[in-house]
């Protein structure tokens, strides 16, 4: 706050810098007025010695210039040009100042990952694991206790982050969690640069997540970043409407995600298709895009089912045509749906009847709708397993780990599905373009599961979950190069980025022989926990 | 006669100032803190304080402790037939002080400065100052209780002091201050806090802890047993402060537990809790534009800096031992009693003037175009910013939104975030506007928040002359003066149990919980010396009744002394 008028007329003494004279002079006035009847006598008064002790009315306003010329470790232009960049902050140096005693160790941390940051593109992934490991001492470290230090590093942390964005981005969600960012984004005293590290980072996800086929404006975004996407005319088509709705919301949210990836001839493009849309009225060649869209929507509705465990409407149709009872529906679904598995309709309605009196519900209902039918079976038996699985018994559980090995392996080059695979699992096997990736063996196991083992729910008692041991996470950690506070993190903590949980949940599952049975069961429950 | 009082979470204590000096003043039983518990037996008398714990301990469902946790909001407690809201049981506890006032000095009691949190919001401070009105006192003003345990710190030798932090965990809030004191000024830069963190939340983490650890009856969740629970790990926290393991028995239905702590996973189960201390000082460090270092003391207020932990974290946090000058219990109402003093411009603190702030930004919610012309809603417009000295009144100007609109609907909010959604309402105001094309007719609006942390919002429409004063759509503020007649009668029905009874009431509520808690042949002697003192009290001889109560009171102590053991 500082004072609009000259503040030295309302404290009534002549100008000065001694704090002694102002605060007399305020403290006389304060004393001769009643701050309750004459609240803007006070807040004049108030605001006139916080001026007067500000400085600023004793010299011409200095150049700000000055105060932003700071060594930024030489570590070049720190953000893609034209993206906003983050305030400047005095802070940080070389290694933040502490009250606290630090040892030459330390500043070898700090040097370290100072260059850590600093080089070229993206962080391998060997980089960011030795980054995560000193962030680990860094928080593990006693002295965060103290609140100087802790703030520092914090002001520091931030500033590097900001500095090197994206490089360091996958460090970003780690950080911002340990000092509860999050609840405190608005707050800007903590540092400048971090709610701009929030929208940075909502934004990198939300490129990724757009530039993933299936993304509902993958289309868009493609037209945008590369031009015409490749193939026949029909899935070419774009929907005016989104595209208009993509561009405003990436302007106004992200604007920096459109330098960053978009072609300013294509958006300037699309930016007039839209508007001229808007206001000369369709031309015939909207009519025919329209027809266009309508085919296209046409064609996924069908198409989309055409891969290994969904084939194509017609032959499932083909597939139930002139079947009347739900028992041969069942057994039908059994033969395209299961194939190669022992699980018959006989043994099915044998062994889990109430599970066989669902189906034939189940049937009743989408007797019509063949692809429902197969759809809502699916989903009802992945939902049936992984409902139960905290109850099944442990050579089960090392059976649901094997399959899930084997899921990994196909998904550990896609971090993003790979993770929301390992936080709920079910999920995302119900959804249709995943099915491709889990093995037929997978939903075979789950079904015989389902007729033999689940039952009498309760037989078995419902699995501790006593949190797995540190010393069984350090044991594992120890033959790989992940620190034994990530893996825990991966079990214990639902924010763990995706990368960290993908990585440590292998680790853990490969590594499992080199702990004792007691504690793999722990490890293996707190894996198959959904992390949401 | 204006008098200062520090209504607590867990005890509530008077103080005077007379003569140039403060004086606490004892209660019914002689004590200078009494507990904030409220008992409501069948028959329509109140009990308050100790006697109240005690029958909370035998019949939780007829007593509570804790509500200034629900002041503020609309939560109805129910207490038997009875039904209340927070703030009529804080009424309740300030009548009996009130009282206990009136018997010490032989004055009549019409004003008193009460203290609350400084995080409380507008709608708490509110209640608490209805809850002095339906106690039968005008509030003269609310003080933020850092800031009475910083008057009681500074004005003890009356010198300049550098900025000192005060650090007031108490049984249900945490407040942080940064205040400095010149020439007789004492001078609050900053507060922050946590209006849900407390005491009782480490007593709780306890609760839980024994719970996991112990095979309680089936029935673990009554209300007996967590108020039992509750009890018993309160007393082990108590403990703690002086040993390093502290063991409880209780007795609960025909089972005996010994329920044992120690102070290393007292420390573990409380590091959550520790950490919540965290933020609220480094903010108030940022707001006042301070480093660490600067801090010239740390001065702790609150029973829950009693714990080795709390201080064990504190001097981790500021790398230096903290102060131990004050007192933690009986600052706050000193420092009241002071206010009070400054209220009534008493001549011994003549010099002697305090300036407080306002700790959260206020501001209403707007509707704002962003550079592509699109409406974005639910934004935050601050009028008065977070730790700007009070009083103080502040103007902004809004226009309306749409052509023709015929009505404005001002929503007002607390807090920090951009989006209101995460601030907290505080009240709406709906008003017709001239209709014109938009943003043709503009509103000023004008917010006061006074020396008691009290906000004003008056409208004025420059077009029309008219002027609006806030009208709180929500029915906890909405009650008219009538209302408040009718309430505070309401509550003047509850017999409040006669003054020379209290001390006998106690110790029969102490007998009874005794009588509970032990199930061997010690619980028969309890009842037989429980019917030879009722048998005293039916001779209605106060002699009789005074020399029986002391022998049994000494009696009950020392059963109550082995058992701890």
């Amino acid at each position: 706050m500082t004072a609009t008028h000259w503040p030295w007329t309302v404290l009534r003494i002549a100008p000065t810098e001694d704090r002694k004279t102002i605060r007399d002079a305020y403290s006389r006035l304060l004393k001769a007025l009643d701050p309750d009847a004459a609240t803007e006598a006070f807040m004049e008064l108030r605001e006139a010695r916080d001026g007067a002790l500000s400085g600023h009315f004793l010299h011409p306003p200095r150049d700000a210039d000055d105060a932003a010329d700071e060594d930024d470790f030489g570590l070049g232009d720190p953000l893609p040009e034209g993206t906003t960049p983050p305030p400047a902050e005095p802070e940080p140096a070389e290694r933040p100042q502490f009250t606290v005693e630090y040892s030459d160790e330390d500043d070898k941390r700090f040097q370290r990952m100072v260059e850590l940051f600093t080089g070229e593109g993206d962080l391998a992934a060997s980089e960011i694991e030795e980054l995560h490991a000193h962030l680990d001492a860094l928080f593990a470290d006693d002295r965060m206790a103290d609140l100087g230090h802790y703030a520092r590093v914090e002001a520091w942390l931030a500033q590097l982050l900001a500095d090197r964005y994206p490089r360091g981005a996958a460090l970003f969600p780690r950080v911002a969690e340990h000092f509860h960012w999050g609840a405190r984004a608005h707050e800007l005293g903590i540092h400048p640069a971090i709610p701009w590290l929030f929208n940075a980072h909502e934004g990198h996800s939300l490129a990724h997540e757009l530039g993933t086929p299936g993304h509902a404006y993958h289309r868009e975004w493609v037209e945008l970043v590369r031009g015409k996407v490749k193939g026949p005319l029909w899935l070419r088509a774009v929907d005016k409407q989104r595209m208009a709705n993509l561009i405003a919301t990436i302007r106004r949210d992200y604007p920096w995600l459109e330098q960053e990836h978009w072609q300013p001839d294509l958006v300037a493009r699309w930016e007039k298709k839209v508007e001229g849309g808007g206001v000369s009225g369709p031309s015939p060649w909207v009519w025919i895009l329209l027809g266009v869209v309508l085919f296209a929507t046409l064609g996924r509705m069908v198409g989309d089912d055409s891969d290994k465990a969904f084939s194509s409407t017609e032959e499932v149709v083909r597939h139930y045509s002139n079947i009347e009872s739900a028992e041969l529906a069942i057994s039908a679904f059994l033969d395209r749906r299961f194939a190669g598995s022992d699980v018959n309709v006989a043994s099915l309605r044998e062994r889990n009847p109430a599970f066989f009196e669902e189906m034939e519900n189940v049937w009743d209902i989408y007797k019509a709708e063949p692809v429902s039918f197969e759809n809502e079976l699916i989903e009802m038996t992945t939902e049936t397993y992984f409902l139960n699985l905290p109850q099944l018994s442990y050579s089960l559980l090392l059976d649901e780990v094997k399959y899930r090995q084997s899921v990994l392996d196909i998904l550990k080059t896609d971090p993003r599905r790979c993770a929301d695979f390992l936080r709920n699992a079910h999920d995302f096997i119900i959804r249709k373009d995943n099915s491709k990736d889990i093995p037929q063996d997978y939903f075979n196991h789950m079904l015989r599961v389902i007729r033999d083992d689940i039952p009498a729910p309760g037989r078995i008692p419902v699995m501790s979950i006593d949190p797995a041991s540190r010393a069984a996470l350090s044991r594992i950690s120890a033959s790989t190069v992940l620190p034994a506070s990530i893996l825990e993190q991966a079990l214990t903590n639902p924010n763990t980025s995706d990368v960290g949980l993908c990585t440590s949940i292998l680790v853990i599952y490969r590594h499992l022989p080199d702990v004792s049975e007691a504690e793999q069961q722990k490890l293996i429950v707190a894996s198959l926990q959904n992390k949401q | 006669m204006i008098v200062g009082i520090d209504l607590g979470t867990t005890n509530s204590a008077a103080a005077l100032f007379e003569n140039g000096e403060t004086r606490l003043i004892p209660n019914a039983l002689g004590d200078l803190l009494t507990p904030s518990a409220v008992a409501l037996l069948p028959d329509g008398t109140t009990l308050v304080g100790k006697p109240a714990l005690n029958h909370w301990a035998v019949k939780p469902a007829e007593a509570i402790t804790s509500f200034k946790r629900f002041i503020g909001t609309n939560k109805t407690i129910k207490i038997g037939r009875f039904s209340f809201r927070a703030e009529d049981l804080s009424a309740v506890v300030l009548r009996s002080l009130k009282e206990d006032i009136e018997a010490a000095t032989g004055e009549e009691v019409a004003e008193a400065v009460i203290t609350v949190p400084a995080y409380f919001n507008d709608k708490q401070r509110k209640a608490t100052r209805r809850a002095g009105e339906l106690a039968g006192l005008k509030v003269a003003r609310l003080l933020n209780e850092p800031t009475a345990a910083a008057l009681a710190f500074g004005i003890a030798d009356k010198e300049d002091r550098e900025p000192f932090l005060v650090f007031d965990l108490g049984g249900g809030t945490f407040d942080v201050s940064i205040v400095e004191m010149f020439d007789a000024i004492v001078e609050v830069r900053a507060s922050s806090g946590d209006n849900r963190l407390g005491g009782d939340d480490f007593t709780n983490a306890i609760v839980a802890h024994w719970t996991d650890q112990y095979q309680f009856p089936a029935d673990v969740r009554s209300n007996l047993l967590q108020a039992r629970l509750f009890q018993a790990a309160d007393s082990a926290r108590k403990m703690l402060t002086d040993a390093n393991e502290a063991t409880v028995t209780l007795t609960v239905g025909g089972q005996q537990f010994d329920l044992s702590i120690d102070a290393e996973t007292f420390e573990k189960l409380a590091e959550p809790l520790i950490v919540r201390l965290r933020d609220p000082i480094l903010r108030s460090l940022r707001d006042s534009n301070l480093r660490i270092e600067a801090l010239s003391d740390i001065v702790l207020v609150g029973g829950a800096t009693r714990m080795p932990i709390i201080r064990k974290a504190i001097t981790k946090m500021f790398g230096r031992f903290p102060n131990h000058v004050v007192h933690p219990d009986h600052a706050v109402a000193i420092g009241a009693a002071i206010q009070a003093g400054l209220v009534a411009r008493n001549e011994a603190l003549e010099e002697v003037r305090l300036t407080d702030i306002c700790p959260f930004t206020l501001g209403v919610e707007v509707t704002e175009y962003d550079s592509h012309g699109r409406l974005r809603g639910g934004l935050f417009s601050p009028i008065i910013s977070r730790n700007s000295p009070t009083p103080i009144s502040r103007t902004n100007n809004y226009s309306s939104m749409s052509d023709n609109q015929t009505h404005i609907r001002l929503n007002i909010y607390q807090g920090e975030s951009r989006e209101v959604a995460n601030n907290i309402l505080l009240g709406t105001m709906e008003f017709p506007i001239p209709k014109k094309p938009a943003g043709q007719v503009s509103i000023d609006c004008r917010f006061t928040y006074d020396t008691s942390g009290l906000l004003d919002v008056d409208v004025t429409i420059p077009e029309t002359g008219e002027t609006r004063s806030m009208l709180i759509s929500d029915d906890s503020d909405a009650l008219t003066p009538e209302q408040l007649d009718a309430r505070r009668e309401q509550l003047a029905t509850l017999k409040t149990h006669p003054r020379d009874m209290a001390e006998n009431q106690y110790v029969v509520g102490w007998a009874a919980r005794l009588y509970e808690e032990f199930i061997d042949e010690r619980r028969e002697h309890i009842g037989r010396m429980l019917l030879d003192f009722e048998g005293a009290l039916e001779t209605q001889d106060p002699r009789t009744i005074e020399q029986a109560r002391t022998a049994f009171s000494a009696a009950l102590a020392e059963l109550e002394q082995d058992h701890r053991l």
